[in-house]
């Protein structure tokens, strides 16, 4: 994986924990048992983000959160496929 | 909603069933669903991001694999991944059988349970529950 791609990599994690923590806090504001939901299951922090975004003014976080999520994923997947192909595991088209 | 004015003081998940109901609780059920079917069928899942962004695992790290293991009946690796599992099991059941209540019925529940979080020491027993067990795990070298 070449260092650019791995810079972009590691950006997207830090964005995406950073708008994890902010959407966290705003949640143990709302009460500790919802915050220890966001806690143990970053999914429904994500989902509780995106229905009070308009609420808790989270537009831009959740926007930045998904955007850093599906750059994350699409690399990792993409660089799975390439060392499965690279592998043989895989048969390349 | 019969329940609404009874809940609306109150905070936490209460409240955001109150405001949210079967709406909530069915975007809740479809993502956990598709997390579960992610991960039993070994293709990752919503990554954490903590455990992506710093390799220290979260609170909740191993709970989608807990869960799998826990709907496969093995009940020893569901307790090697995540301890906590059944009661996330159990809490995303009761919410789904609270969601199908007639109304009165839930707004009965959803005002218990917001007794229940307004008496802080609940929710905080929860909560340092939950960082003893990850400080636990960290400790005995559980990396994800």
């Amino acid at each position: 994986m070449s260092v650019i791609v791995l810079a972009v990599l590691g950006l997207c994690w830090i964005v995406s924990v950073v708008c994890w923590i902010i959407v966290v806090i705003r949640m143990f504001g709302q009460g500790i048992l919802t915050g220890i939901l966001g806690i143990i299951c970053s999914l429904y922090a994500m989902i509780w983000g995106f229905l009070n975004k308009d609420v808790q003014g989270l537009g831009a976080v959740m926007l930045a959160w998904v955007l850093s999520t599906l750059v994350s994923v699409g690399i990792t997947i993409a660089y799975m496929s390439t060392m499965r192909a690279a592998a043989g595991a895989v048969p390349v088209p | 909603m019969e329940g609404s004015g009874a809940v609306a003081g109150s905070e936490g998940p209460a409240r955001a069933a109150a405001s949210f109901g079967p709406r909530l609780l069915a975007i809740v059920a479809v993502a956990a669903g598709l997390q579960v079917a992610l991960v039993a069928a070994g293709l990752g899942g919503l990554p954490c991001p903590l455990a992506s962004a710093t390799g220290v695992p979260c609170p909740g790290c191993g709970m989608s694999r807990a869960i799998v293991a826990l709907l496969r009946g093995d009940w020893a690796e569901m307790l090697r991944l995540h301890a906590l599992a059944p009661l996330l099991v159990l809490a995303g059941a009761s919410a789904a059988i609270v969601a199908v209540l007639p109304e009165s019925r839930r707004a009965r529940v959803l005002r218990a349970l917001s007794v229940l979080e307004s008496r802080r020491i609940v929710p905080l027993a929860a909560l340092l529950l939950l960082c003893t067990y990850w400080l636990a795990r960290l400790a005995s070298g559980w990396r994800g």
